[in-house]
């Protein structure tokens, strides 16, 4: 099987959809305003096998999870913690859902095989407006999405 | 024939097909212990074979899912436990087999959230032998199967070894047979080697099973063998693997 990376986003595109924090779920960065005060896009940083087993691979996914406020709606104040809080419970729900229901081996939390689960905040414009973003660095430990051959 | 790596290799324990799980195997190995029988008129130690023994050590992921680590290690049973390391998966390929007594399930959980086990096959009765892959891995027959063979250069006249992992069995039953040829079934038709049969699986013998047998050690076996399945109510899926172990020098057990 190829290194099976679509999957990996589509599972973190799941896991938003049920939470329901967000009225926009989007796979890639948006290139205009999205719909509704909050949205989140997901796109991939990185990929790489961190170890194998006998006949397969285990590979980290590292991907990006961006929330995005908009930031001319509402005082600074209550943005900034709108956003700190909305962080937060991805970033809870990313750890009490440690293997997206059995689609990953887990969610790497600790830093097994690179960065541990974080978050940066900042500012994007995206097509002309301006938006308060987080973005939350997640690695994924995926097994066997790749096989070896000799 | 080039040097090799440990890509894409298997590893089976007591039925199981634990591949993706085992996460690196740290010793697969044994031999006689070197008994010291020096004359003092010698200028270097003498030693002879004594006991034979045979490890196999591997390090595993915790996977609870049907059919994988947990399921297939946490027994700890005080009966013997059958692994089979698999150096590649095509027909004829090196096999390491070992009956043995799984002595620990050792688990570490680091502070990164790593999980993983360290188990340790001791042998039991027998030492380690290295035989050869009559399947491509794990076989699957759905009925009466005859396999495809080996060439082992030439004939041998001290029997074999030979050692199944049964992985499912769906039907009524199947035995597996290992067949003799001089000359791949042409002028020397296939036979079946004689204590080359495995014991018959169905209800009262299911899988995930494990069995070794050994032929007589004065046993002629021919230069080419082949694995074969037989029913006689019929079965709808059988997956297995043989490996079988040729004595090319008198050996006892």
């Amino acid at each position: 099987m190829a290194f099976d990376i679509k999957s990996t986003l589509q599972a973190i595109e799941n896991q938003l959809l049920t939470s329901a924090y967000f009225a926009h779920v989007q796979v890639g960065e948006p290139k205009a305003p999205p719909p509704g005060p909050f949205a989140v896009s997901v796109f991939m940083q990185d990929v790489g096998v961190v170890s194998l087993t006998l006949s397969g691979t285990i590979e980290r996914h590292s991907v990006l999870i961006r929330i995005y406020r908009r930031i001319f709606e509402d005082t600074e104040s209550n943005i900034e913690l709108e956003m700190a809080a909305l962080v937060s419970r991805v970033m809870s729900d990313l750890a009490g859902e440690f293997d997206l229901g059995a689609t990953i081996r887990n969610v790497d939390l600790g830093g097994q095989h690179g960065a541990p689960l974080s978050a940066r905040f900042g500012y994007v414009d995206v097509g002309g407006t301006m938006y308060r973003v987080g973005d939350i660095s997640v690695g994924l430990i995926v097994d066997d999405s790749g096989t070896q051959a000799p | 024939m080039a040097k090799q790596s440990g890509l894409g290799d298997n590893g089976y324990v007591a039925g199981y097909d634990l591949s993706g799980d085992i996460a690196a195997l740290t010793r697969v190995g044994g031999g006689p212990a070197a008994l010291e029988v020096t004359g003092i008129d010698k200028y270097a130690f003498e030693r002879i074979g004594g006991l034979r023994t045979g490890e196999i050590a591997f390090n595993v992921w915790f996977n609870k899912a049907a059919g994988q680590s947990h399921l297939a290690l946490r027994g700890l049973p005080t009966a013997d436990v059958h692994v089979m390391y698999c150096r590649g998966t095509t027909l004829g390929k090196p096999a390491a087999c070992l009956v043995s007594k799984q002595i620990n399930y050792d688990w570490a959980r680091g502070n990164d959230g790593s999980l993983q086990g360290v188990i340790q096959a001791l042998s039991n009765g027998y030492g380690l032998s290295w035989g050869r892959l009559l399947t491509a891995g794990k076989r699957t027959d759905t009925g009466a199967t005859n396999g495809s063979s080996i060439d082992d250069a030439a004939s041998s006249a001290f029997g074999l070894a030979a050692f199944l992992q049964v992985f499912s069995f769906v039907g009524t039953d199947a035995t597996v047979k290992i067949q003799e040829s001089s000359d791949n079934g042409g002028a020397d038709p296939w036979a079946d080697v004689v204590g080359g049969g495995f014991t018959q699986i169905n209800a009262g013998n299911p899988a995930p099973l494990t069995q070794r047998i050994v032929t007589s050690l004065t046993l002629a076996v021919e230069r080419y063998v082949r694995v074969i399945t037989i029913t006689t109510g019929g079965f709808t899926s059988l997956v297995f693997a043989v490996a079988v172990a040729r004595h090319d020098t008198a050996i006892g057990y």
